[in-house]
């Protein structure tokens, strides 16, 4: 088993913000497909780079990724389903299918725990694409699983993904646990992750530039006697959206605060806290284009009869531009009034916006118009 | 003049639609007109499309069995590394971090990694219960490492704990992990 | 040229919403694009408005109005772009 059990197939960039030397570069390869499977790769490929773009903050700061896809065949299809696992009492189907990342079920003896050759996945990915950020690996089985490490490895599975974005956070953006399995209290030092703290001083505390005067400090406390295990989900004193110091984080129940009552980095299918958002911000924003611009021109013209109005349409714009547009009526000369316009948007994928400008002739003779665009726009 | 069809989409009732096309600005414009900034600029050494030198990094990949951490490769890169955390490990002392010295041992960057040696696995779940950690059966992988190629910057220092599980590494004071010379050829 | 991401957030259906930012410096020339980025397949989504307040000595207050024209609720993104 292993890298002579498939093969490198193609390397092919699906999401292109420009040069890759300076946008955050993330690889995805696929474990367990067959070659003739490869084109189901593709579209899970595709579901997990719309399940990041509908991430905030990956949402806002979008135009910082590029996003590849590294086709890789394997031998047979899916990952080892070994029949013992000392967490499960169900047994598994023992298949052994021979892959090229050698992924397997029941790592650690927990039967959802999945993860293969992580050494040559980074080598996998960097080769293919020097510039690499992060790497993820999709794993052809649809049974719930996942790990984490310097790659993240995901199943098929619909929830699986989810793991996927909350190692991200680890491996990418250095997001520590916000949650309590180990320890009943942090005892040392202040951690260096950005999302977890032991300061509770008002004016020193980690975030405390997000802290609003009236927001308690700490926000949620276990209470004394409460720091045995296991973790537990506690009500918040406060609104959700509040940002405060919440006790439990990097492992332990007490003695360490995160800064929201709940963040991906705690529960999978939570958005990221505040904090966690700006944190993977800091790392993503200098890999945002250069703009340059403006650019300008005629999209469209044409005649708009009196006291009418007409919408014209257009389509395939990239997202990252920022366009304006600007209506002038190019002839006849009207000595009462003139034209308005309204500008509306659509955003009709990921990487593509509709602009609809809706004219309106205010005057009482037909009139030709020039739709203008001002793009401030990306390389 | 064309009605609203296909890509148009119902838009408003009563409007009168018509296409008019896709940009005739095109990307290949953009990056034409960029590029040529950049060309202008006279600047010396190799200009990217964004009219500036272009980022140079050292990728490192480490391979770690137990505490033994060890160099597995070592590359320049001509991309952006992560930015500086310097701040965060200022004003912390548990975790891990790499540095970039220069020659006189001055730390020039610095960049948190978040428990680059696995000794557990996070268990996750789909049920929307908190996840938990199991002990790896071995401590033995791999982690890679990004740092810009600062003027100066000799050497990359890798620092932490192999020796401890994952919750106890987390609360001891880290120690040197790893040295390696950031130049072509050296470990 | 500065562009940036000024802000996120939800327009419910067929509704409005009003942002402002503050301290804008009055020499500055900027401009606002509003995108949803929330895809959708059936038409327009949404379309703004810029108002704009000399809030203090040579400091710009904008207003941002955005109203979502579709049926349901989109995720908007404001945008500036700082052209001098």
């Amino acid at each position: 088993m292993g890298a002579a059990d498939g093969a490198v197939v193609s390397t092919t960039k699906i999401v292109d913000h420009g040069p890759d030397a300076s946008r955050w570069c993330l690889v995805i390869l696929s474990e367990g497909y067959q070659a003739a499977e490869l084109t189901k790769f593709h579209a899970d490929a595709e579901a997990f780079v719309s399940k990041l773009f509908a991430t905030p903050p990956f949402t806002e700061n979008w135009c910082a990724l590029n996003v590849f896809r590294v086709d890789v065949s394997s031998t047979d299809s899916g990952a080892d389903e070994p029949v013992a696992c000392a967490d499960d009492p169900s047994p598994g189907s023992g298949k052994t299918p021979a892959t090229f990342f050698d992924a397997t079920y029941c790592v650690a003896g927990t039967r959802r725990l999945l993860a293969g050759d992580e050494a040559l996945a980074l080598a996998t990915a960097s080769a293919a694409v020097p510039e690499v950020d992060a790497t993820v690996i999709i794993v052809n089985n649809p049974i719930y699983g996942g790990a984490g490490g310097s790659v993240a490895w995901f199943s098929t599975h619909p929830q699986a993904s989810d793991i996927g974005v909350h190692e991200l956070g680890h491996s990418a953006f250095r997001l520590e646990d916000e949650y309590g399995d180990a320890m009943d209290t942090w005892t040392t030092g202040e951690p260096v992750e950005p999302n977890v703290t032991t300061i509770t001083a008002r004016a020193t505390t980690k975030w405390h530039e997000l802290i609003a005067a009236t927001t308690p400090l700490p926000t949620l406390v276990r209470g004394a006697g409460n720091c045995g295990g296991p973790d537990s989900e506690q009500p918040s004193p406060v609104p959700e959206s509040t940002v405060g110091l919440f006790e439990g984080g990097a492992r332990a129940r007490c003695g360490i605060y995160r800064s929201m009552h709940t963040c991906k980095m705690r529960i999978l299918t939570d958005p990221f806290c505040v904090v966690c958002k700006r944190a993977i911000t800091a790392v993503l924003a200098p890999h945002l284009p250069q703009f340059s611009g403006p650019y300008v021109g005629t999209q469209f013209t044409g005649p708009v009869k009196a006291r009418q109005t007409v919408t014209w349409f257009t389509y395939d714009w990239p997202a990252c531009w920022h366009a304006l547009w600007t209506v002038v009526p190019s002839t006849p000369v009207t000595p009462v009034g003139g034209v308005r316009w309204e500008t509306r948007v659509q955003r009709t994928s990921r990487e593509r916006i509709q602009y609809w400008v809706a004219v309106t002739n205010d005057t009482d003779q037909d009139v030709t118009v020039d739709g203008r665009y001002a793009v401030v726009a990306s390389v | 003049m064309t009605e609203g069809r296909g890509r148009g989409g119902p838009g408003r009732e009563g409007e009168e639609h018509r296409d008019a096309g896709r940009p005739t600005l095109r990307p290949s414009q953009v990056r034409a007109a960029a590029g040529e900034s950049a060309g202008s600029s006279g600047t010396t050494g190799s200009s990217g499309p964004t009219g500036a030198s272009e980022p140079a990094s050292w990728r490192v990949t480490f391979a770690y069995e137990g505490a033994k951490v060890r160099v597995a490769a070592k590359r320049r890169v001509a991309t952006l590394a992560p930015p500086d955390d310097t701040e965060l490990v200022a004003a912390g002392s548990r975790g891990s971090w790499v540095e970039v010295r220069d020659a006189s041992g001055t730390v020039l960057y610095t960049q948190v990694l978040h428990r680059p040696i696995r000794s557990q696995y996070e268990v996750h779940n789909r049920h929307g219960v908190l996840p938990r950690h199991v002990a790896a059966d071995e401590v033995k992988g791999a982690f890679e490492v990004l740092v810009p190629d600062l003027p100066g910057g000799v050497e990359l220092v890798v620092r932490g704990r192999a020796d401890a599980d994952a919750a106890d590494a987390a609360r001891l004071a880290p120690r040197q992990l790893a040295k390696v010379r950031l130049e072509e050829g050296a470990s | 040229m500065q562009v940036g991401t000024q802000f996120t957030g939800p327009v419910p259906a067929g509704a409005t919403q009003k942002w402002f930012t503050h301290s804008w410096p009055l020499a500055a020339n900027v401009v606002w694009t509003v995108v949803p980025t929330t895809i959708g397949g059936s038409g327009a989504q949404l379309e703004w408005d810029v108002q704009v307040q000399l809030a203090g000595a040579g400091l710009l207050t904008y207003w941002i109005t955005v109203k979502n024209l579709s049926a349901t609720e989109i995720q908007v993104q404001g945008r500036y772009a700082v052209l001098s």
